[in-house]
């Protein structure tokens, strides 16, 4: 083994090695959406997503249509939970 | 002068129109524009928004109220801006709106004066600690994800 294939074999292969993994690590910076963190504000249009009408089907309602969302005296009959984080 | 003669106007030619900008042949002005790209709309991927239109799909069907998620700002007193939104769906009585505001960190269920029976305030409050529990980690679709599921096994099915 003469002084050019020791260097290409102890040299040259593991640093080849070492830029595969080293591009391998930066593929995927930059590449698909920026992924919410908690904490960062929040930069984007409100969205308000329902559930797909083709999918849920004709359904029994217990209301039978519109209801009022206050009572009558003006109170608030909706339920629910809150939090924070 | 003929019918369909093009006459430039001699004001415009003598002129420099400015950066990017030159005058055509036929006087028209033909003008450069940076392109801007268009922000993003969402911080999520297809496939998240799909686990999630499956999660919607599947509460609505097995409990047969309408449950709808809101992402966004929620203004200064959060529960009326929640209950507003509610009430702007088309039957407030079996809707459910899980509604969260990142920017503000906020969470607000609000059930319809009939689902609020089928859908009782503890188990909305137990989908809430489900969700900061994954909000505080920055997985927003896998909390809202699990809550749907969560508030769907606690209202159950529905009884004719």
């Amino acid at each position: 083994m003469n002084l050019v294939e020791t260097i290409l074999v102890f040299a040259v292969i593991p640093l080849v090695i070492y830029a595969l993994c080293g591009v391998a690590t930066l593929r995927s910076k930059g590449a698909g959406v920026a992924r919410y963190r908690p904490g960062q504000p929040w930069e984007y249009p409100a969205m308000w997503w329902s559930a797909n009408p083709d999918g849920v089907g004709a359904r029994y309602s217990h209301a039978g249509g519109a209801t009022a969302v206050g009572a009558a005296d003006g109170a608030s009959v909706t339920g629910g939970a809150r939090g924070n984080w | 002068m003929a019918t369909g003669e093009l006459t430039p106007s001699s004001t415009a030619v003598d002129e420099e129109p400015g950066y990017g900008a030159a005058v055509t042949s036929s006087g028209r002005i033909s003008a450069a524009k940076m392109y801007a790209p268009a922000g993003p709309i969402s911080p999520f991927t297809t496939q998240q928004l799909a686990r999630l239109d499956e999660a919607l799909t599947l509460a609505s069907r097995e409990t047969g109220l309408d449950f709808s998620v809101y992402l966004g700002d929620l203004g200064e007193d959060t529960r009326v801006t929640a209950e507003g939104l509610l009430a702007s769906t088309d039957n407030p009585a079996d809707a459910v709106v899980v509604a969260v505001s990142p920017g503000q960190r906020a969470i607000e269920i609000v059930t319809g004066s009939q689902a609020r029976f089928r859908l009782p305030d503890r188990g909305a409050k137990l989908a809430v600690a489900s969700m900061v529990a994954s909000f505080k980690e920055g997985d927003l679709i896998g909390g809202l994800v699990n809550a749907l599921r969560m508030l769907s096994d606690q209202a159950g099915a529905p009884q004719h």
